[in-house]
């Protein structure tokens, strides 16, 4: 199996996390790391992955997304799919959903440098900066304001209920 | 006062001397701790795995383009006998021009440019592209590679974010590179 297969099958839920978290639409972000992959592979190969690369090409694919329609940030109450989950899980669930409608809230550079940080793809500052065309310092102070912003909208969320 | 260490504490990006930093901010400041618990049990959430539904792809059958960098590797040499022998023996072949569509997201500017080597550095006004915060031009390049970086607001140098090559200039500014039909 080649590099990129193996992180496919492995590691396409990070990268589905990824667009999850910047898109808030499951169907859309499925769609895209599928294509994702399918373009890195025609670029690239399938010998050798570098996920910060494949980061790039799904953050390039998400903005043609925007462009290209209106799905992008457009909540859908059926985001996560919960039938038969446990009931933990269920709540856990409920929780994310909530951060991910706060997530909305926030400017579109906000949301994408979470979603890069929080991807579990062990992107490092330099990587983000990268990706997104700012110095490491730059995202340390934006990375940090994003995450305290998001956790005052979640807090003003619930207390809004 | 040191807020980023709790974000860099979360993400594995502190070196040394701001762990002793973060520790002893921990250890003097109950405000700095509560915020740090605070955004730790936001980062459980927002890091929970969701589970994708979607027919696994078969990458390996998917045929990957020629690179240019293997193409240089493999046929530099008779590529460029080709190329010349081509253009020796047929000197009435013309090279169209390749329009090339310039964007870039900035919707906190007023105003942004594209200056480049196929513009010999004069800048070139984008237009606004919709109501988005996007700038567009296109430009008409003949084949070869280009050099070139967007001004905001007239002063600020920013290099294409979606560029994978980049590179210094001699003043210390990056600049993007971007090759057309090669």
């Amino acid at each position: 199996m080649t590099d990129i297969e193996s992180y496919y099958r492995h590691s396409r839920e990070k990268l589905f996390g990824y667009l999850l978290r910047l898109s808030a639409n499951t169907d859309l972000a499925a769609d895209l790391m599928q294509e994702t992959f399918l373009r890195y592979v025609e670029h690239y190969g399938n010998d050798d992955i570098k996920p910060p690369l494949l980061y790039r090409i799904a953050r390039n694919m998400a903005i043609d997304s925007i462009r290209s329609s209106r799905r992008l940030t457009q909540l859908v109450d059926d985001t996560i799919d919960d039938r038969a989950t446990p009931d933990q899980e269920l709540s856990n669930r409920a929780e994310f959903q909530a951060m991910l409608q706060a997530m909305q809230e926030l400017k579109a550079d906000e949301r994408e440098i979470l979603a890069l940080v929080s991807g579990d793809d062990h992107l490092t500052y330099l990587d983000i900066g990268k990706i997104m065309g700012i110095s490491e310092g730059n995202v340390k102070v934006k990375i940090h304001r994003a995450r305290v912003k998001l956790r005052d909208l979640t807090q003003r969320q619930s207390h809004a209920r | 006062m040191h807020d980023e260490l709790v974000s860099q504490f979360i993400d594995d990006e502190l070196d040394l001397d701001e762990k002793v930093l973060f520790v002893e901010t921990i250890q003097s400041d109950p405000v700095f701790t509560k915020d740090t618990l605070g955004l730790l049990q936001q980062e459980k959430i927002l890091v929970m795995p969701i589970p994708v539904s979607r027919p696994m792809l078969k990458l390996s059958s998917t045929k990957p383009r020629i690179s240019f960098k293997f193409f240089l590797k493999s046929f530099s040499a008779g590529l460029a006998a080709a190329v010349v022998t081509l253009f020796l023996l047929w000197p009435d072949v013309t090279i169209q021009p390749v329009s090339h569509r310039f964007v870039i997201f900035a919707p906190e500017v007023n105003h942004a440019e594209i200056a480049g080597s196929f513009s010999n550095w004069k800048p070139l006004s984008m237009k606004p592209a919709g109501q988005n915060g996007y700038w567009e031009l296109s430009v008409a390049l003949q084949p070869g590679e280009y050099r070139y970086s967007y001004l905001l607001d007239g002063n600020e140098k920013r290099p294409d974010p979606t560029s994978l090559l980049q590179e210094e200039d001699d003043f210390g500014s990056v600049n993007s590179i971007i090759r057309i039909g090669i």
